[in-house]
């Protein structure tokens, strides 16, 4: 509190210790004599606060004659004499440097954050770009030496089973089988990978409609098989129809081919609830799986039969696990040997 | 119109160009087969410019292009000859080896009128490029009309 030639009548002992000046007996020295430093604009604002002026500031910024910063919240007000007449200001400062350091530091920090993801979102953008690319060339690059490889073992037994004899014939007939099977390793690589890019876009999905036509493809593809099948209604989920259909594919071309050697092999597709969730349930009563083993059933190049069994190569069920977890779903396996496999998932609605 | 009806294969890769050359001879169509083996030669071929300017004969009746291609590829090539009032309509199937939907798309956007993945199997292979021999040759009526 000042009186109108800026000398200290009262002073708080917070103003004491903010400014450094604990221990000094300030009382009746001139403001401007304590602070030689202070700025005209600021003997301005005293002028101001003295002809009645009210005046403020959140967060102002001060060097003081030692060059350190200070951020300090004030406010200037008149007081009045018992006449009326303005006896001089009060000048309320808090120091908030320690506040203001401490903001600077959170902008500062959210500032790096949101940098860091925008790079982090790049470096991704970047991967992804390049899995693309890399599943392209792998998708037209690996096929080409193959469809060579196959193609000329052909038309070599075509043209010249004359002269082969025999064991030559078979030995054409396993480099065939090693193209096709590395052909099948390339497009379960390339399924593996497709369900890891591009953006989902959801929409309702008629599960039994897909179901029904995904089993009577499989039918189509193998007459000599009697498989039962059997579909709920109105099954659905909310998904990306083709990251839907791969899935369904996976799962349905699987219960067909483990059924292959049961007595009489049944499929079904039906709705559950469980944990207040509808899930999707695909069961067969195939050759089935020891649960010991779930954890690698999802695992990609994995399998849980020998290929003498069962062939193929151990790609569908990380794909089915990919495709589930890109939607925020949950999927689980349940089997018995020699009983059946038994597939449920949920998608998010 | 008794003008020779062929093909024009536009295809980089040697080995696939010898299982088609090959599939097309044990039909009897090998000799209408005419081969360049880059999206550049293509355009040069069919616009007449380049080396083959002043080129004699007619076009092609069917282009069987190859998606992936040095130089111009295939997606490119498909553009160009489109913008051309000359081969506007020209008949032109796609042939590639994967089975990327953007590929697809984007043949058929661009105009194209078939689109044929290249089966690894070398009868279906066999099969496919016969049966796009015949389709083309002796099926299909050219915009042109009955030769």
């Amino acid at each position: 509190m000042f009186d109108r030639q800026m000398r200290y009548l009262h002073v708080s002992q917070r103003w004491l210790k903010d400014y450094g000046l604990l221990g000094r007996d300030i009382v009746g020295q001139c403001h401007y004599d304590v602070f030689p430093e202070i700025s005209s604009e600021w003997r301005e604002f005293h002028r101001r606060g003295l002809s009645g002026e009210v005046i403020r500031a959140d967060a102002d910024r001060f060097v003081r004659a030692d060059g350190s910063v200070q951020w300090v919240r004030w406010e200037i007000r008149p007081w009045s004499t018992a006449d009326g007449g303005i006896g001089g200001i009060v000048l309320f400062s808090e120091d908030i440097t320690g506040l203001k350091e401490a903001q600077e530091e959170i902008q500062s920090l959210n500032t790096d954050l949101e940098r860091r993801v925008e790079q982090r979102t790049a470096e991704l953008k970047a991967a992804n770009e390049e899995l693309d690319a890399f599943a392209y060339a792998v998708s037209h690059d690996l096929r080409a030496p193959l469809r060579a490889m196959i193609g000329f073992s052909q038309a070599l037994q075509e043209d010249c089973s004359q002269q082969l004899s025999e064991e030559g014939l078979d030995h054409l007939r396993e480099i065939r089988q090693a193209g096709h099977k590395m052909g099948e390793l390339v497009d379960g690589l390339l399924a593996l990978s497709r369900s890891l890019r591009g953006t989902l876009e959801c929409h309702t999905v008629d599960v039994s409609a897909l179901a029904r036509r995904l089993l009577q493809d499989l039918e189509r593809a193998e007459p000599g098989r009697k498989v039962q099948w059997q579909i709920d209604e109105e099954l659905k989920v909310n998904g990306d129809p083709r990251m839907v259909e791969l899935l369904l594919t996976n799962l349905l071309s699987n219960a067909w081919k483990y059924s292959a050697a049961a007595q009489s092999a049944r499929i079904s597709v039906s709705a559950e609830q469980r944990d207040g969730k509808s899930f999707i349930r695909v069961a067969d009563n195939g050759a089935g799986f020891d649960i010991r083993h779930t954890e690698r059933l999802f695992k990609p190049f994995q399998r849980l039969h020998r290929q003498d069994e069962f062939p193929g190569i151990g790609i569908g069920l990380a794909t089915v696990q990919r495709i589930v977890n890109r939607h925020g779903g949950t999927i689980a396996a349940d089997g018995e040997p020699g009983k059946g496999a038994t597939f449920r998932f949920w998608l998010p609605s | 119109m008794a003008e020779q009806k062929t093909i024009l294969l536009v295809e980089d890769n040697a080995q696939d160009e010898k299982l088609i050359l090959r599939t097309l001879r044990k039909i009897n169509l090998a000799n209408d087969v005419f081969v360049v083996r880059d999206g550049q030669q293509a355009l040069d071929y069919l616009f007449r410019e380049g080396e083959f300017a002043g080129r004699g004969g007619d076009d092609p009746t069917v282009v069987m292009l190859d998606v992936n291609l040095p130089r111009v590829n295939g997606l490119e090539v498909l553009a160009r000859l489109r913008e051309r009032q000359s081969t506007h309509l020209l008949p032109i199937v796609m042939l590639t080896s994967s089975d990327e939907e953007t590929d697809r798309l984007r043949s058929y956007e661009g105009g194209a009128n078939s689109f044929v993945r290249k089966p690894l199997d070398f009868a279906e292979f066999a099969e496919t490029v016969a049966q796009l021999g015949v389709y083309w040759l002796a099926v299909n009526q050219s915009p042109e009309g009955p030769a």
